[in-house]
């Protein structure tokens, strides 16, 4: 099972209030109870999903100078999973994230110790940052802190913190 | 010295790798070790003995002031010469005692080289803390060793019997050398022996490290874990019990005797039970039927007497038991490898069905009974003029001399005839016993053994050998002007005509052994109640039995107790010393804006509806409702971070709560609570009413300039960051989220286990019969899951 493409977003939703399965309003959705689905919820969690998603970067990149930041950032992306999660289900879930929670965790917690780690290799203390100061065709100058890395860690953790609480606990409610 | 260590280590690391390759020949290449130490205390051994103790001193963990401080003096000499020297030879034995296909025999070699360097840093050891860490270490590695057939029952128990006596004193060591480091002011040992503090503190850490001594050295009442431990291979048992593992604690009492022999508490206690121990010892030898056995509790004996030498605290005592330390390492490694290779030969080791072994096997046979003879005092052998020196030391004192001169004797007897009771159980020819059918012994079996046994041979033909490291330990009791040297022959003395009698006594004992055996098995009757191996597992069932105990009373299962009492404390002990030692002003602003008591009120009546509420749903949403009032105040008071997280983690927590609401009773439970409604609010009005204090007074207690204004100052110029809530978390304190995050990651590992091991178990529960796989897959109870739901 793929991930919802951004072209997806696009068709234009099935009037039918219970879809069988041919055109889904959302990905995995039709495999939930069809009593407990809502058109309505189905089109606004695929209206904001991806705005959700875009916002919660957003604070991860402008956490460092603006309120936001990795783990404000990795609450509002599990918020966006939530709403996926309530409206399709399991199966929804699973279509927005094929991969495993753990994925996300491991990931995260190498990233941000290796953040550490890394300044080893420059001869500094551990988790000492580092500021660079780039210059991007589009977006100018741009200046770069090396604990942006230590805060994408932070955020990869939260998320899938939130995707593996969503999957047991989701999982075990819906027995 | 540290290299000696190292290598040991680098070989015990490489060996069970080794092991796949070369099979039991890993013990030729392990052998390395103990070589070069045995090799490399030779050539010290000069400039030890002219008084120039090497030492070496490496920086360990600065900040508690622990170093690896190591010192070969006399008696570390002495020790290492049976470590590294015996151990060799035993080494080398093994190469041949195990079987050519021996399974595990790599993680054997590692765990032997393990044990034979903790025991090197423990006789080196020159620090109390350093002496403590590899004195653990040798009880953690002979574990392993005694439990190496790990798919036997016995072996199993006395392993763990071995550990858990041994750590048990080994803890109880380690309050009495704190408590002695603490009285000295310093943990080095020879900077304590140097100048020995005194008082009633002192008496009391010399007791705790006594008892650390007589479990490792199997003294009594903690001795039965060393005859249990004959469940080891017999190479294990000949290093262990001959050279290393229980010279252990008879090391200490001879590195602690010189300076604290004079603390009224030593004298009594080492000699009471040293002798106890001798002839308990000796006793129980006589009357057992395997000849490891029959050792194991020879040897038992024989610490007895090593440990009344040298706690005894004089020159003489102290010469005799060095001599007898290298005469016991000597004639009781020969023992255990004989018996090593007389198992190997005959399969059995039982003295009832061995016969006709000794004209068999001449050679072994040869050595074995000139290792016996050394055990039993007879000339012209180290053992004897060991006896010799000792019972010279104490025949001419004052009335206590004379007592455990006494009792010394009498184990001696004893140890005459169970040596006698050795040779003729392993190779008399007996009239009624079957010959035993004898294989072949190989030369890498016999090798070792025949230069123990010339060892011991040797040193006592020419004791000048011997006599100057002997005398160099017996001189940290200062050196008189006429030194008694250890001889052969001292002249018609009246040690000579005591040494003769013991052995007359030995033999008659041996020759009636038939009246000796009713004699003991009436005794064992009446002794039977206070057989320490009996007490030591009435002990663990007690254990037992007191933990299920306390585990009924405490561990409820009751929620509501739990909580209670957690908050309980709470308010006790930080409350009742904020009552204590609180001046609270009256300089408290009640608020800053006229929002924040609204929304305060909020909260309040939000937090009494969630008491009040029955049905779960209410009570989470209410609870909300203050998470949410909460966040409402931060952006009040200007912090938008810190709003935000409360905001999203309030919203989340709320959907959780609902996700485990759905498998929940609507409703509280109100029936069968164990706390009464009463008892309930009062505990809830204090944690509040503490809370609320703890909150102001802490506000007004700032006696240094808060940290956050650092923090505002060095966020950009430092971290390149205007939000200094950030700069915090991932760069001033990211160590702290670091910890954080990795807490986050188990925390949801946890999650997910617990759930899906409730769902298996319920699973179990209602599948009956197809349980099994449920339980075991990971596909579990949803047949639409397209990928397995299992936070790995």
């Amino acid at each position: 099972m793929s991930g919802p493409s951004p072209l997806a977003a696009d068709e234009p939703a099935d009037r039918s209030p219970v879809d069988s399965g041919a055109h889904p309003r959302l990905p995995g959705a039709e495999q939930f109870d069809p009593v407990r689905r809502s058109i309505v919820l189905e089109t606004t969690v695929r209206l904001v999903f991806h705005t959700v998603l875009v916002f919660s970067l957003y604070l991860l990149f402008a956490g460092h100078n603006q309120p936001g930041g990795g783990f404000v950032g990795g609450l509002v992306a599990g918020c966006a999973f939530v709403l996926r999660y309530i409206a399709g289900g399991r199966a929804a879930l699973q279509a927005a994230v094929p991969v495993d929670p753990s994925v996300p965790l491991g990931a995260g917690l190498m990233l941000a110790a290796g953040t550490g780690a890394a300044a080893w290799l420059f001869g500094g203390q551990f988790l000492e940052s580092a500021k660079v100061s780039l210059h991007l065709p589009v977006l100018g100058a741009v200046k770069v802190v090396s604990a942006l890395s230590f805060d994408l860690g932070v955020y990869l953790v939260v998320v899938g913190l939130v995707l593996g609480a969503l999957r047991t606990l989701g999982a075990e409610a819906e027995r | 010295m540290l290299a000696l260590l190292a290598l040991h280590l680098a070989l015990a690391l490489v060996a069970p790798a080794a092991g796949a390759r070369l099979g039991r020949n890993v013990f030729v290449l392990v052998a390395i070790a103990p070589g070069a130490a045995a090799v490399w205390a030779a050539t010290q051994a000069a400039a030890v003995l002219d008084g120039n103790a090497p030492t070496s001193t490496t920086a360990w963990v600065p900040g508690l002031g622990l170093t690896l401080d190591l010192r070969l003096d006399a008696l570390a000499l002495l020790l290492m010469t049976l470590v590294s020297g015996i151990g060799t030879l035993v080494f080398l034995y093994c190469a041949r005692y195990f079987p050519a296909g021996q399974a595990g025999v790599g993680r054997f070699a590692g765990v032997l080289t393990a044990f034979a360097g903790a025991m090197l840093g423990l006789v080196l050891a020159d620090d109390l803390i350093l002496l403590y860490v590899f004195w653990e270490l040798t009880s953690v590695t002979s574990y392993l060793l005694i439990g190496f057939d790990d798919e036997d029952a016995e072996s199993r128990r006395a392993a763990q019997q071995a550990l858990l006596v041994t750590a048990f004193g080994g803890l109880t060591m380690l309050v009495g050398f704190v408590l002695l480091a603490q009285a000295a002011g310093t943990a080095s040992l020879s900077a304590i022996l140097a100048d020995p503090p005194r008082g009633g503190t002192v008496s009391v850490a010399l007791l705790l490290i006594l008892v650390g001594a007589f479990t490792k050295s199997a003294q009594v009442p903690f001795h039965p874990w060393l005859p249990s431990a004959m469940a080891a291979p017999t190479p294990v048992s000949a290093y262990l019990h001959a050279a290393a593992m229980v010279k252990a604690g008879v090391y200490l009492v001879a590195r602690l005797a010189p300076a604290f022999a004079v603390v009224a508490v030593w004298r009594p206690v080492v000699l009471t039970v040293g002798l106890a121990t001798m002839v308990i010892g000796g006793w129980r030898a006589l009357r057992q039927t395997d000849l490891k056995r029959l050792l194991a509790f020879g040897t038992v004996s024989q610490l007895g007497f090593l440990m009344v030498l040298f706690g005894a605290g004089t020159r003489e005592a102290a010469l005799a038991g060095a001599a007898l330390l290298l005469a016991h390492g000597l004639f009781k490694a020969t023992l255990f490898l004989t018996v090593g290779a007389v198992d190997h030969a005959t399969g059995t080791r039982d003295l009832g069905e061995l016969s006709g072994v000794g004209r068999r096997l001449p050679v072994l046979a040869t050595l074995a009974t000139l290792a016996a003879l050394s055990m039993a005092g007879v000339p012209p052998l180290l053992g004897f003029i060991s006896k010799e020196a000792a019972y010279e030391a104490f025949l001419h004192g004052n009335g206590t001399d004379r007592a455990v001169f006494a009792g010394l004797f009498v184990g001696s007897v004893l140890t005459a005839a169970y040596s006698a009771r050795f040779v003729w159980g392993a190779f008399a020819t007996k009239p009624d016993c079957a010959p035993s059918a004898v294989q072949a012994v190989s030369v890498g079996l016999i090798g070792p053994v025949a230069v123990l046994g010339a060892g011991g041979l040797l040193l006592g033909l020419v004791p000048g050998l011997a006599d100057p490291l002997v005398q160099a330990y017996a001189d940290s009791y200062g050196r008189p002007a006429q030194v008694e040297h250890l001889a052969l022959w001292h002249g018609l003395s009246a040690a000579l005509g005591w040494s003769v009698l013991t052995l007359a006594l030995g033999a008659a004992l041996f020759v009636l052994r038939e009246p000796v055996r009713h004699l003991q098995r009436r005794s064992s009757r009446v002794l039977g109640a206070v057989d320490a191996d009996r007490s030591y597992a009435a002990t663990l069932r007690g254990l037992d039995r007191l933990s299920l105990r306390v585990t009924a009373v405490v561990q409820t299962g009751s929620l509501p107790v739990y909580l209670s009492t957690v908050l309980l404390m709470v308010v006790l002990l930080p409350g009742v010393s904020l009552l204590a030692g609180t001046r609270l002003t009256a300089d408290v602003q009640a608020w800053d804006r006229p929002l924040q008591p609204l929304v305060a009120v909020v909260i309040a009546v939000a937090a009494v509806a969630t008491a009040l509420a029955h049905r779960r749903f209410t009570a989470v949403l209410t609870v909300g409702a203050v998470g949410y009032g909460i966040a409402v105040l931060f952006v009040l008071q200007g912090g938008p971070d810190l709003a935000l997280t409360q905001f999203l983690v309030e919203t989340l927590a709320l959907v959780l709560f609902v996700f485990v609401l759905r498998r929940l009773p609507a409703t509280f439970t109100r029936h069968r609570l164990r706390i009464s409604q009463g008892a309930r609010l009062a505990v809830a009005l204090a944690v509040g009413a503490f809370v609320t204090a703890a909150v102001l007074v802490s506000g007004q207690a700032r006696t240094a300039p808060p940290a956050s204004q650092a923090y505002l100052d060095q966020s950009l110029p430092d971290a390149g960051g205007r939000n200094v809530v950030n700069v915090i978390l991932v760069d001033f304190r990211g160590f702290d989220t670091l910890g954080e995050i990795t807490v986050l990651a188990v925390a949801a590992m946890g999650v997910a286990s617990l759930v899906l091991a409730g769902r298996s178990r319920r699973a179990a529960r209602s599948d009956g019969e197809t349980a099994m796989t449920a339980a075991d897959g990971p596909a579990l109870d949803a047949p639409d899951t397209p990928a397995p739901e299992v936070l790995a």
